[in-house]
């Protein structure tokens, strides 16, 4: 079985907000409003974090694009009462909107905050809505959501793959954030395969990941800076 | 309709799977089409190119039943080759805007008011071509102004045909890269821009450069920085008054006195001379007056001042000088954000004279100078008596009568010199996006505008500042609705034609301004008309591409493999056909999406120098005194200099408010979503009392804006940073946005030789504003 997780090489990373952009078109994740922003609830399933060291005129930032760590150790789906949420066998940490009580459960367990609740019915106008993804539901007022490792492709991909009578590939399958990545800085792969390049990204010395102290075994790795970013 | 594969999946997939897809579920919130079929959904991907930013990347755009509903890069374009950027991703928003107009305008009433009335696009082409003609018959022909942005694409040779035509010298584009264009043109005898070959350079010494983030070509330079890092061959020293993106991203920031870069420049060149440092071959081959530069350079340059007066500790400068001799190739960069000050063009020419004492114009790793693309010129135009007659009319180029070396078109002289009538007064005024600082000159000044200019027609295609001023809206499409080509940015020594086409048919009733005008064209009598022989646009566009076919060199976009193979045939001189016929190379070039030339031929010296002695001209002579001496320092009332800086991809472009995903994702380095920011240095704020999100006044002579304070180590004590084309609203309508732009903060000063307003000149105070 396939194992799907990523690799993001901050020595990329220009923080140009790309993924950010791809992950909300292609998952019909709507714009938030200043309410939003004044009340902490606009949504973001990929999100680029900011670390800034240092004093003038010595300052250092650090870029970390965080999408759903899809941990081998879900914290979520260990809380969530009925099942909304759950691991599936390849891996991926998956969310079913319907089953969703919006107990809210999984956004207090997740230690990486990467969980969303909808406060509020999403406002598309109605020229914007023209330009939803019919791939992929638009949510309802009170359900959680969060990045989904955009699986309706990877669907896409098997349902090619039957149609076509061969195995699926593994590049046939890549996350929308992945693929408009400009610099490569985000690196999508089969962890289990061990010819693929995250499965050998993930074993090198400059790889870690989030909060791993707390034993819930992300699936997206992290590679460190290189020296020059001191 | 038969029953299809996806029908299946559909039906099948949506329920078994853990995301609840498709249009099967009943329920209408989950529905995301409005489709109550269930047929299948007829999926396209349409290669086409996005206009967002003057860049060009190729994209692929998906449509589901009509509606574009993603955009995915083109991986065989070889600028962005399948990538996409933030403002690329988000571009689908333009298309789908609630702001746009919906068809032709008249306004009625008041001209202050915005009472509009919808009329045909048969009246508003009478009514345009009536007025036109009038003028024309009335030997006022070149009373009439076109006011645009600097595109590459055949739009502009459509515009500007049209109205050397009819008889005007009035076609104004805006070009934020004309300082640089100037300094190349007093360097070298070009007036283009170099391209940077950043895949060889070893060293990137920026001053002030955004080639990461606001350049066109920059989906090219974050590829070769994502790839240079990896391999880690790769430094970065990024010399700028704020901690910019490239900043942050760069091996080593160095602050500056903002407007001293210039001067740093020539430190570090008086090192390199002082030691026998640079490139003697070089400079002996290729350039002149280097004596006079030396001689200079010994007698005024002193390493303690230039450190005093530009911040830089004496140590750092000594290092930047060493590390550019040893880390050769090296190159030394500067875009237009060095050119936004009183000396801005001194800044320019003093930083590029270090690229030739390092020897590295025309060579791998250095400057390179692009190839134009073999497109079939348009034939000649026949003019008739009035429009010789009107051309020889003196340009209202806003500069008349200045004694400025190179007078560069800019949005405030052009208002300027229209509103005071000289050298004659304006009759009528076309306006299509001419870009961000055009429209924030005219909200200052939008009443004298309506008093003086009687006629302003505008085509923009959304509900925004330049379209209130006008009397008749003639709605252009969105680039998603229309035929174009586009050409790439000089930035990259590549030449590129990508072919952009209509992923689908105009909304409502716009009309591309390109159609509009050979429509017009035909109104105008058959003289006029016979300077427009083709039937629309498109068919203007393919006379264009085959001279692409007839060139016999580059090829259609095609694999990395295939573009390498070509490279190295033709820089040894060999080509082979790909294509029977004219026909079918446009075919296929309509499929791949465009054409380039992979090959680059170096020490073409007549090409990258055009003055007299095809050489590199050292400048010695001008701009200097004065340099970094801070004239305004001391300002009580005022104790803080304002930078106002671009944001990622946002460039000129004042479209970028209409999209909500990209503008909600500007602020991230603060966690800010709607807000406008001021980055305030900490220990400023302490002594101010001011704390972090706190809401403060920024206050220049010039007037107040309201904004939320940021305690950001990346500028100095001195400096205020803020944003330019941020806006506070997701959606913004009539200008509101605007209202809060830090543009209409700056003190009315300009470049002495240039005329390119002066951004950095300015001081302000900040102080704490009561909550509501």
């Amino acid at each position: 079985m396939r194992k799907w997780g990523m690799v993001i090489d901050l020595d990329r990373c220009t923080g140009c907000q790309a993924c950010v952009v791809a992950c909300k078109a292609e998952n019909n994740v709507v714009f938030s409003d200043p309410t939003q922003e004044e009340t902490h609830r606009a949504i973001s399933w990929m999100s680029v974090l900011t670390v800034l060291e240092g004093e003038y005129p010595d300052v250092k930032e650090k870029y970390f694009p965080r999408p759903c760590m899809h941990c081998e150790n879900p914290p979520c789906v260990k809380v969530c009462p009925v099942g909304a949420t759950y691991k599936n066998p390849e891996g991926i940490v998956a969310q079913v909107y319907t089953r969703c009580i919006g107990c809210r459960y999984c956004t207090n367990n997740c230690p990486y905050t990467l969980k969303y609740f909808n406060y509020s019915r999403p406002r598309w106008s109605n020229e914007m809505k023209n330009l939803l993804n019919p791939d992929v539901s638009r949510r309802q007022v009170g359900v959680v959501e969060k990045c989904s490792f955009c699986h309706h492709r990877l669907q896409k991909a098997k349902e090619d793959a039957r149609f076509e009578k061969r195995e699926l590939r593994e590049e046939d399958y890549v996350p929308a954030c992945v693929q408009t990545c400009p610099t490569g800085a985000l690196i999508f792969g089969d962890l289990e395969n061990p010819k693929s390049e995250v499965h050998r990204l993930s074993k090198i010395s400059r790889a870690f990941r989030l909060l791993e102290e707390l034993g819930t075994e992300p699936q997206v790795f992290y590679l460190t800076e290189g020296e020059w970013h001191g | 309709m038969t029953i299809k594969r996806r029908d299946f999946l559909k039906i099948g997939g949506g329920l078994s799977l853990g995301l609840p897809l498709y249009t099967c579920i009943s329920d209408k919130s989950y529905n995301s089409t409005s489709k109550s079929s269930w047929l299948a959904a007829v999926e396209q991907w349409i290669p086409s190119v996005c206009q967002a930013c003057p860049g060009g990347c190729g994209i692929m755009v998906r449509v589901i039943d009509g509606r574009a509903v993603k955009i995915e890069g083109n991986p065989l374009h070889p600028l962005n080759k399948g990538k996409v950027c933030p403002k690329g991703q988000a571009g689908l928003q333009l298309l789908y805007s609630p702001e746009r107009v919906r068809g032709p305008l008249k306004k009625i009433g008041d001209r202050n008011e915005e009472r509009w009335e919808t009329i045909s696009w048969d009246e508003a082409l009478n009514t345009v071509s009536a007025k036109l003609q009038q003028l024309r018959e009335s030997g006022k022909s070149h009373t009439v102004a076109f006011a645009g942005k600097n595109q590459q694409n055949t739009t502009d040779e459509l515009v500007s045909r049209f109205f050397e035509v009819y008889g005007s010298p009035n076609f104004f584009k805006f070009d934020e890269w004309a300082a640089l264009k100037n300094a190349y043109f007093v360097s070298q005898g070009i007036y283009d821009l170099m391209a940077v070959d950043l895949h060889n350079s070893r060293l990137i010494l920026s001053f002030g450069a955004n080639f990461l983030s606001n350049w066109p070509n920059v989906m090219e330079n974050q590829r070769i920085y994502g790839e240079k890092r990896a391999e880690g061959d790769l430094k970065i020293i990024q010399i700028e008054p704020r901690f910019s993106i490239e900043a942050s991203r760069a091996d080593k920031w160095i602050p500056i006195n903002q407007g001293s870069e210039g001067l740093l420049a020539l430190g570090i060149a008086s090192i390199l001379i002082k030691e026998r440092l640079f490139n003697q071959a070089f400079v002996e081959r290729f350039t002149s007056q280097f004596n006079e530069f030396r001689d200079f350079i010994l007698q005024n340059i002193y390493l303690d001042q230039v450190s005093e007066m530009t911040g830089v500790p004496l140590s750092t400068i000594i290092e930047i000088a060493k590390e550019f001799h040893t880390r050769q190739p090296v190159v030394a960069v500067s875009d237009f954000n060095l050119s936004y000050s009183n000396k801005g063009l001194f800044n320019i020419l003093a930083v590029h004279s270090l690229n030739a004492l390092a020897g590295n114009i025309d060579s791998p790793g250095g400057f390179l100078r692009r190839r134009q693309a073999p497109l079939t010129e348009l034939p000649p135009v026949t003019l008739d008596s009035i429009a010789k007659k009107a051309l020889s009319e003196e340009e209202h180029s806003g500069t008349s009568g200045s004694d400025l070396l190179f007078p560069s078109k800019n949005a405030k002289d052009m208002i300027d010199s229209m509103l005071n009538k000289s050298p004659y007064g304006i009759s009528c005024l076309f306006l299509s996006s001419p870009g961000h600082q055009f429209v924030s000159f005219i909200q200052k000044k939008k009443a004298d505008i309506l008093e003086s200019i009687p006629f302003i027609v505008s085509f923009s295609s959304f509900m925004d500042e330049t379209s209130s001023l006008a009397d008749l809206i003639l709605p252009d499409t969105t680039f998603y609705e229309k035929w174009q080509d586009h050409h790439s940015s000089p930035l990259s020594e590549i030449p590129i034609v990508g072919i952009s086409r209509p992923v689908i048919q105009p909304l409502y009733q716009s009309r591309p301004l390109e159609s509009t005008l050979l429509t017009l064209a035909k109104t105008m009598g058959e003289d006029f008309a016979q300077n427009f022989p083709w039937p629309d646009y498109r068919e203007l566009l393919l006379y264009r591409m085959k001279g692409l076919f007839r060139a016999k060199k580059g090829s259609i976009f095609s694999s990395s493999y295939e573009e390498a193979q070509l490279r190295i045939l033709e820089e040894r001189g060999w080509w082979t056909p790909q294509h029977d016929s004219e026909d079918a190379f446009i075919k296929d070039l309509l499929e791949k999406g465009g054409w380039q030339d992979p090959s680059y031929h170096f020490n073409e010296r007549s090409f990258v120098y055009q003055n007299n002695s095809q050489r590199f001209v050292f400048v010695s002579s001008f701009g200097i005194e004065g340099v970094g001496s801070n004239e305004n320092q001391e300002n009580e009332d005022y104790p803080l200099r304002l930078f106002l800086f671009d944001l990622p991809f946002t460039s000129s472009d004042s479209s970028s408010k209409n999209m909500p995903w990209y503008q909600e994702n500007l602020g991230f380095r603060f966690g800010l979503l709607w807000k406008i920011w001021v980055e305030v240095n900490p220990e400023t704020a302490g002594a101010l009392g001011i704390r972090d999100k706190d809401i403060v006044w920024v206050e220049s002579p010039q007037g107040r804006i309201k904004a939320v304070a940021k305690i950001f180590p990346g500028v100095g004590p001195e400096i205020v940073g803020m944003p330019l084309n941020k806006t506070e609203y997701p959606l913004a309508s009539k200008g509101e946005a605007d209202i809060n732009d830090p543009l209409h903060l700056l003190e009315e000063t300009y470049d002495e030789r240039t005329g390119i307003p002066d951004r950095m000149s300015t001081r302000v105070k900040i102080y704490k504003a009561r909550r509501r």
